[in-house]
């Protein structure tokens, strides 16, 4: 998973963890409190638009699909979740272009990619490494 | 003149971009009103008490940004807002196409907090300027409006000097200049007309007292 990004963010997230909690804290200004109040906004936000980029899918909307993926976007760019936020760059892309059924594809790809990353988010352990940042 | 905290748009339908974005425009110095969708926001900028600075999401469901500025310019409006477009599309194409449309900067996600004030308050020092030239000309256009002329042709009456005015009324030249110009009068008495008109009246007074 995370691995199909075209490898267009040099450096930074390494394919193992799903956020760069080093692009995280510096979007947050380096405020640790701020950065767990924007994982439990993610967290809380995301299953929904999950469920509307599906039903985007299933109907064939590509204008919708544009919105929920490039929503969804905002949010994994804001939290430096890098592989997360490729695949939904690519549905974006793909949606805007009409290219219904690689979107598609696209977000089968991210669906478990989003997965990984409210698994990994949902367990507080992430908050530990970062007491020393 | 804007003062006090500065009122400004955030428009962006993901909480977290929202909450970033909250995060760098603190009060007192900042006022931040969000909205969640594109038409939300341009309803708001067209609102009786619009904020004059807007930070909108290039990709919006309701409206994209790009439309709003779009649209927002088109209207015109003597206190256009300042807008921001916040966008991933970081390409010279986008940008300039978003420039086209009408923003006034942008901001290219993910952002950080310290370059999205930087930039908002260019835009507060622009929209004060804006507000303080608006304020002057309106001031000007008060004073223009009230200015009395004094120019064109006045017929002037050869002996006594009395100007016609727009009325057809024979006016004394000072009364005329005064209801015509700011300038105002204080009498006096020239040496030439002392000579020929005070001197003999008073050698005539001196002369009446002499012989009685």
């Amino acid at each position: 998973v995370g691995e199909g990004g075209h490898g267009d963010t040099p450096g930074s997230a390494t394919d193992k963890s799903p956020v760069d909690f080093s692009i995280a804290l510096r979007n947050a200004g380096g405020d640790v409190t701020l950065l767990i109040e924007l994982v439990g906004i993610f967290l809380e936000d995301l299953p929904g638009r999950v469920r509307a980029l599906q039903r985007a899918i299933r109907d064939g909307d590509t204008g919708d699909v544009r919105f929920v993926a490039h929503a969804i976007r905002g949010a994994l760019a804001g939290l430096g979740a890098t592989p997360a936020g490729t695949l939904a760059r690519e549905v974006e892309a793909l949606a805007e272009e009409g290219r219904l059924d690689e979107a598609a594809e696209r977000v089968g790809r991210l669906t478990p990619e989003l997965e990984r990353l409210t698994a990994f988010l949902a367990d507080s352990r992430w908050r530990e490494g970062l007491s020393g940042s | 003149m804007e003062r006090g905290p500065i009122r400004i748009l955030i428009a962006d339908d993901d909480p977290v971009t929202r909450r970033l974005l909250l995060a760098a425009l603190v009060p007192p110095t900042y006022e931040p009103v969000e909205v969640s969708d594109g038409v939300e926001a341009y309803r708001a900028l067209q609102s009786e008490n619009a904020p004059s600075l807007a930070i909108l999401d290039w990709l919006m469901p309701g409206m994209p940004g790009v439309e709003i500025c779009r649209r927002v310019r088109e209207e015109g409006g003597a206190n256009p807002p300042y807008l921001i477009l916040l966008t991933f599309r970081g390409r010279t194409a986008d940008i300039t196409a978003g420039f086209e449309a009408g923003a006034d900067d942008y901001v290219v996600k993910p952002f950080e907090a310290q370059e999205l004030r930087a930039r908002v308050n260019v835009g507060v020092r622009i929209v004060g300027l804006q507000q303080k030239l608006a304020g002057r000309v309106a001031a000007l256009e008060e004073a223009l409006a009230g200015v009395k002329t004094l120019q064109g042709l006045l017929p002037i009456c050869a002996w006594c000097k009395k100007i016609r005015n727009d009325g057809m009324y024979w006016q004394q030249v000072e009364s005329y200049i005064a209801e015509h110009s700011d300038a105002r009068f204080s009498h006096s008495i020239c040496p030439d007309c002392r000579e020929k008109h005070v001197a003999p009246e008073l050698e005539r007074l001196r002369k009446r007292q002499r012989d009685a």
